[in-house]
């Protein structure tokens, strides 16, 4: 029976009023006690499989038979479901009907369990509850505890419970469009709750929101993201404004086709298309799936792949022994492997630099420029470092802190910027908090953003701070522009419009505690010393880089130490009061700019969308958010990043709205590492490795055992590919986080930030940079090579082996077509996670394959192909 | 792929697609065939170039007041980065300037290094439409300290305030006017291989299509690149693997095949256009050189762009779309020397574009836009000068061009007093005009229907309804 309302049955009132103490009137015994509880564990019946639910009573005192009462009632919250006397029947455990709101205990009978037996109908109903209260009766006491709740549901939360409700999209009530798409809603057994799933293209422009609808009525649920929806949760609980008194009403709307989701759309705002669902008791959802081996396979590389500069056979065979010998937990060997990765010793940039800047000189005997040398060990790095999730992790958050050398103080200050860039990789594993505090401090972002020499406002003389760091540390290095909820959805406000994180008068005040830094540091006879000079200038010489090594300190003096209204989050403004001093006024800001509700969200999705997919679901979002913190912990965010379910389930592989395209760096990088990158200069600690014909040369460095052996010096020069690191054009980084490509990605509110690289001059550049590396491989020009000859310029050059391409040809059985399989499925392998041969349905592979098998093994023709098709072909450019 | 035979109306339609997939059949413009046939053989073109100054550009030292109360105010207000008086390079109006106090002036140079502007300007091909910004509807100050008044969103943010200038000031983006005009203008746009949106500063929102049909063409900063060694095996492989059929349903994948492809279709076109360009003997080098120029990269681009115009009979396109990016304009610290750089490569980079376009015959069928994301406040950042200025809202649009009403400053100028009229802190000034009316004056002129002016600028309502006038002639 479905109650509309609270029901109260109370059928002990009679008794009630009769009542009278009778004290321990009888004289001779005690009067008995009775209590009513729970049978822990036993409180839930299920109509489907006739599951029992149970409870009990209980007396202390007195022995002889007793009758006690007891009421029975629903739920207290009027909006759940209730269960009455005809859902369930009352039976004692020990056997006996109960007769009507009456239970007996017998003479020495000091315990009871009553079984609450449920009555299956046919009927859909929210999870009911019904409450069993003992009264107060004659010949008894009550106490300790007088009720018990026990909960009836239709069916368990198994696989097979599952009901599906499905429709197509349509357009809505006179719009003209295309669009099309399917939704399906699986609601669980017990009828609580469920997740929504839906897909739709050819939209006619921009989608602005979706919604789930009551027909004829209003909204039920706002979903507060655009784009297909993938396993939405919905609990069916009633929003404010439906016309429901109960979630069985909803149950009710949602069984009748009365609920419906649909997409609005700049063109359509009041609805563009919309499906309703449907039930349909035929349709079974797929049940839950194992990994094959195969599969976990696949999985260990689609990991390396997001977490390394590219998978290697060596770095795939480490992680595989794991899994076998762990038993194939592949989530805790990948654990341990984040984990040991952060306890490698640091690949720092700034001594690799300081131990090539001797090396490399002009043919004039003049150092070659440092940023050079800096530039080009981005790839020797990427290639051979062992720290990779590390230096992974720098490259994400070098998208994030943006500098770039397209300025020249940046550019110039080389010792400056590689030490910027190892502190982005310092703080890999420690916090936001204390990154956002380096950075803010560090002398190269006080140049790239202007902060460097801020001084305070002097109205009357008519200046005032600069505003750059204060702005951009909000809209890019933490919350962002508008307040964003736990998984990244846009917050509104009262007005229905996005919550305005600041304003200008906002950014004044916070330019004002981005004044009186400046250097810290200055030399002299080529001593670093401290420097007091507000005003000491940016030289950037050899023997003046001290200053851009070393953090900028305040100078109180040019420090505006009046009072500071700054943001706002939660209600709550962050004010600074006058008279602060400047480093405690900074831990406070950069303490609550990291705390800020919406930083987590706002630097997780950047994060994700760099080593996982551009279009994280927001409850991916939500559950790394939830490990970021109040200081940003980016060892849990980017464990969390890389074991969340969404990122670790192979069956993504398929879907066609998720992972990345590859940015150019990582395809070359990817590259570089699988096919062996190698020049003719050893990176090596002991001279000894110094082969004696001069053919070849060690660099003599003393941390060269941070890198992989037999690691090689990387100077490739540029590549010209559209993207170099730290070679953004502005601090909003190579592209725009929520850029959509026009056509199926933008009509499927689908972000492909990556995409915004490329274009027809960038596709042609990259074909012939490829090219020119496979076939002659790459060289810096020849000015900056070391006289007397010890590096000529042939041992700089780099190239790629061939030889596990030939490997794999040489190994595998049969004619040319069968090898050329072999080594188009190692490629996929490799580079694609084998998702090509896994999905089965690629031309690409088929295409290289081909190719392959009539090349010219001799020539180097097969190598070429196979190195060109595998770096450049449409299939290669996605990472899954 | 089909054949160029096989192609059918909507194809025609979808050039640089690479399926058929999520079209609108509703973007035809409503042109006529015979309109079509009528345009070309009356050789109808006309050329739209946006150069846009990325940063925001510090327009109140491009164009400065040297005498007079204006000039007392813009001393006092700029102090530290004030150019000196005597440096302008002097305009002559063809009829004073309204300022916002109801005055009006006459007295303006441009920037030290502009001294081609100015002659520019002076000879009729230049005009300013001043204190220009974006804007829903026409703010005061009383308005906007009360909060009484829309507001573009997220004023003196970069990357919102460009994508608005490149489109309309407000959320969420749907369209940039460049990709709508071009949809609008799709009869005069015949090409079948190569796009009448070309870029050359990579994609951006200026050049995105409302109903997705039209992508922009990248074209690199020196013209048309070649695929080197494109045979063998590698050419069938690669074209094999790049049909839309074969890359199944990866959307990211096919997006890279479909620009692949764009690439392919626009290369035969491209290098005919640039033989065509050489083939009229201008010396496009040495123009450029004479007029200053350094081959900066904003100067091979537009050299690139006047070769492809110069080349247009190897297109059937009729109105091309250009957009050019220049960046630096940022100047949070040392405009004085920053600007002035930038606005040397400026005055070369449209000086020479001017002659190569008067030496090839085609000035006065081309517009160029100049224009940047905001002005920059009026007080400076710093007290020594070094200093900057930072972000602000109102700046100026400039307009070259045979077309133009030049030798004038259009619309209404600051009047640079600081915390009363336009100023909204800093000498931030509340725009005189919106971006989308000087835009809708350019859309006009490009023979975009009359009627769509408002469907293309929504806020144009909140002016009157009608694109900025006196812009073209």
């Amino acid at each position: 029976m479905q109650l509309g309302r609270q029901l109260f049955l109370s059928f002990g009132l009679v008794t009630l009023i009769s009542c009278g103490d009778n004290g321990n009137g009888g004289g001779d015994e005690p009067t008995p006690v009775i209590s009513l509880s729970a049978v822990s564990g036993e409180t839930q019946a299920i109509e489907k499989s006739g599951r029992i639910a149970k409870f009990q009573i209980s007396r202390t005192g007195g022995s002889g038979a007793v009758s006690v009462e007891f009421a029975i009632s629903g739920n207290s919250d009027p909006e759940k479901g209730s269960a009455t006397m005809t859902d369930f029947e009352l039976h004692y455990s020990d056997g006996g009907v109960v007769a009507g709101t009456t239970l007996a205990l017998s003479a020495n009978q000091n315990n009871r369990v009553i079984e609450v037996r449920p009555l299956a109908d046919a009927l859909h109903e929210v999870p009911e509850t019904v409450t069993f209260t003992l009264v107060a009766g004659t010949g008894y006491k009550v106490g300790g505890t007088s009720t018990s709740h026990v909960s009836i549901i239709d069916a368990a939360n198994t696989d097979a419970n599952r009901k599906v409700f499905l429709n197509t999209f349509s357009p809505q009530t006179g719009v003209a469009t295309t669009a099309s798409g399917t939704a399906s809603f699986i609601l669980q057994g017990d009828n609580a709750a469920g997740l929504m799933n839906y897909t739709f293209s050819g939209l006619t422009s921009q989608q602005v929101d979706q919604h789930i609808h009551l027909t004829n009525g209003p909204i039920l649920r706002d979903i507060g993201f655009s784009g297909p929806v993938f396993d939405f949760p919905w609990d069916l609980s009633l929003a404010n404004g439906a016309p429901f008194q109960t979630d069985q009403e909803l149950l009710d709307a949602l069984f009748e086709g009365r609920v419906f989701v649909n997409i609005h759309t700049g063109n359509f705002p009041g609805g563009e298309i919309f499906a309703t669902f449907i039930y349909d008791s035929s349709v079974t959802p797929p049940p839950t799936t194992q990994l094959t081996e195969e599969e976990v396979d696949l999985d260990i590389v689609r990991f390396l792949n997001q977490a390394t500069f590219g998978a290697t056979p060596e770095d795939y065979s480490a992680l595989r022994d794991q899994i076998d010998a762990d038993g194939a937990n592949r989530m805790s060997v990948y654990s341990e492997w984040i984990e040991s990765q952060f306890q490698l010793s640091q690949t720092r940039y700034l001594p690799f630099l300081d131990a090539q800047l001797p090396i490399f000189l002009d043919a004039t005997g003049d150092d070659e420029p440092g940023h050079i040398i800096r530039k080009d060990a981005f790839w020797t790095v990427a290639a051979f470092a062992k720290d990779q999730l590390r230096q992974r992790v720098a490259f994400a958050l070098s998208q994030i802190l943006v500098v770039s050398e397209q300025n020249a103080d940046v550019r110039n200050a080389h010792r400056g910027t590689a030490d910027y860039y190892d502190t982005l990789a310092r703080h890999a594993n420690l916090t936001y908090r204390e990154l956002l505090e380096e950075i803010s401090r560090h002398s190269v972002m006080g140049a790239y953003l202007s902060h460097l020499r801020n001084e305070k406002e002097n109205p009357a003389a008519g200046y005032f701070p600069d505003e750059n760091y204060a702005r951009e540390v909000m809209q890019l290095f933490s919350f962002g522009l508008v307040g964003r909820n736990p998984n990244g959805s846009i917050k509104l406000g009262s007005d229905n419009l996005p919550i305005q994180t600041y304003d200008n008068e906002v950014i004044k005040e916070m330019a004002q505690v981005f004044t009186g830094l400046s250097f810290s540091k200055t030399v002299s006879s080529g001593q670093m010393l401290d420097n007091n000079n507000f005003n000491l200038g940016s030289n950037f010489g050899n023997g003046y880089q001290y200053r851009w090594t070393e953090p900028m300190k305040f100078y109180a003096d040019r420090h505006d130490n009046t009072e500071k209204e700054l943001f706002t989050d939660s209600g709550a403004q962050l004010v600074i009061p006058a008279g602060t001093e400047p480093d405690q006024e900074l831990d406070l800001v950069i303490d609550a700019l990291v705390a800020h509700s919406g930083t987590a969200p706002y630097v997780v999705e950047r994060l994700i969308q760099r080593f996982v997919t551009s279009n994280p679901s927001p409850d991916y979002i939500e559950r790394v958010a939830g490990v970021f913190g109040a200081t940003g912990d980016m060892t849990a965010v980017i464990r969390a990043i890389l074991l969340d379910e969404e990122a670790r389930n192979p069956t993504v592989m398929g879907d066609p709205r998720f992972g990345k395209f590859k940015e150019p760096v990582l395809q070359m990088t990817a590259m570089l590492r699988l096919h062996q990158a190698y020049s003719s200069v050893v990176i090596g600690d002991d001279v000894s490795v110094v082969p004696g014909d001069g053919d070849s040369y060690a660099l003599n460095y003393a941390n060269a055992s941070q890198f992989e052996n037999a690691a090689m010096l990387l100077r490739t020069g540029s590549m010209n590919i559209g993207q170099e690191a730290l070679m953004s054009p502005s601090v909003f980084n190579f592209y725009s986080p929520d850029f959509a490509p026009t056509g199926v990605l933008s009509n499927n509110s689908l972000v492909a930030p990556e995409l915004e690289l490329v274009t027809e001059t960038q596709i042609y550049t990259a074909f012939n940079t490829h090219l020119g590396l496979i076939r002659n491989g790459k060289i810096r020009n020849n000015r900056y090579t070391r006289e007397n000859g010890t590096i000529a310029q042939e041992l700089l050059r780099v190239r790629l082996r061939d030889d596990r391409v030939m490997a794999i040809w040489n190994g595998a059985a049969g004619d040319s077509s069968a090898k050329a399989t072999a080594l188009a499925e190692y490629l996929d392998f490799y580079m694609n996670a084998g998702r090509l041969k896994y999905l089965g349905v690629s031309s690409t592979l088929t295409e290289l394959s081909n190719a392959l098998a009539a090349s010219n093994v001799g020539s180097g023709e097969l190598f070429e192909l196979a190195t060109y098709g595998s770096a450049l072909l449409p299939e290669f450019m996605v990472q899954k | 792929m089909k054949g160029p035979k096989e192609l059918t109306r909507r194809d025609f339609i979808s050039r640089g697609l690479a399926g058929a997939t999520a079209l609108s059949v509703t973007g035809l413009g409503g042109l006529l065939h015979s309109e079509i046939i009528q345009a070309q053989t009356a050789g109808d073109y006309k050329a739209l170039v946006f150069l846009f100054l990325a940063g925001g550009n510090d327009s109140y030292n491009m164009l400065a007041p040297i005498s007079g109360a204006l000039r007392t105010r813009y001393d006092s207000g700029r102090g530290f980065i004030a150019l000196p008086s005597q440096d302008l390079q002097p305009i002559s109006l063809a009829q004073p300037v309204d300022l916002f106090d109801g005055t009006t002036h006459s007295d303006f140079g441009f920037h030290p290094n502009c001294l081609r502007l100015a002659q520019l300007f002076n000879a009729g091909d230049l005009n300013v439409m001043c204190n220009a910004g974006n804007m829903i509807t026409p703010v005061d100050r009383a308005a906007y300290n009360n909060g009484t008044v829309a507001l573009p969103p997220q004023l003196f943010s970069h990357a919102d305030q460009q994508r608005q200038l490149q489109s309309e000031p407000n959320n969420p983006f749907r369209y940039g006017w460049g990709g709508r005009m071009a949809e609008l203008l799709t009869a005069y746009n015949t090409d079948l291989l190569v796009s009448p949106l070309i870029t050359l500063s990579g994609l951006n929102a200026f050049q995105v299509s409302r109903d997705s049909l039209i992508n922009p063409y990248g074209l690199s900063n020196d013209g048309a690149l070649a695929l080197n060694s494109f045979n063998g095996l590698r050419r069938p492989m690669v074209e094999n693997s790049m049909s839309g059929a074969a890359i199944g349903n990866d959307l990211f994948g096919q997006k890279y095949a479909q620009v692949f492809q764009s690439a392919r279709k626009a290369d035969v076109i491209v290098r005919a256009a640039f033989d065509e360009a050489e083939a009229t003997g201008v010396d496009y080098d040495g123009i450029f050189l004479a007029a200053g120029g350094t081959n900066t990269k904003t100067q091979r681009r537009l050299k690139t762009v006047a070769k492809m115009i110069a080349g247009r009979n190897s297109t059937t396109n009729l109105r091309p779309i250009f957009f050019i990016s220049m960046g630096g304009f940022d100047t949070h610290q040392n405009l004085l020397g920053d600007h002035a750089d930038l606005m040397a490569e400026l005055d070369a980079s449209l000086k020479g574009f001017r002659d190569a376009l008067v030496a090839q015959g085609d000035f006065d069928s081309v517009v160029t836009m100049v224009g940047s994301e905001f002005g920059r406040t009026f007080t400076p950042n710093g007290n020594n000068a070094g200093a900057g200025s930072d972000h602000g809202w109102g700046g100026h649009l400039m307009f070259m061009g045979g077309a133009v009403n030049g030798g004038r400053l259009l619309g209404v100028h600051p009047d640079f007093r600081l915390d009363q009229g336009l100023d909204t802190g800093r000498g931030r000034w509340i725009p005189t005009s919106s971006g989308s009316q000087s835009a809708a004056e350019l859309a006009r002129w490009m023979d975009v229907p009359e009627g769509e002016l408002l469907t293309m600028f929504p806020s144009l309502t909140n002016f009157g309804g009608a694109p900025a006038p006196a812009i073209i002639v």
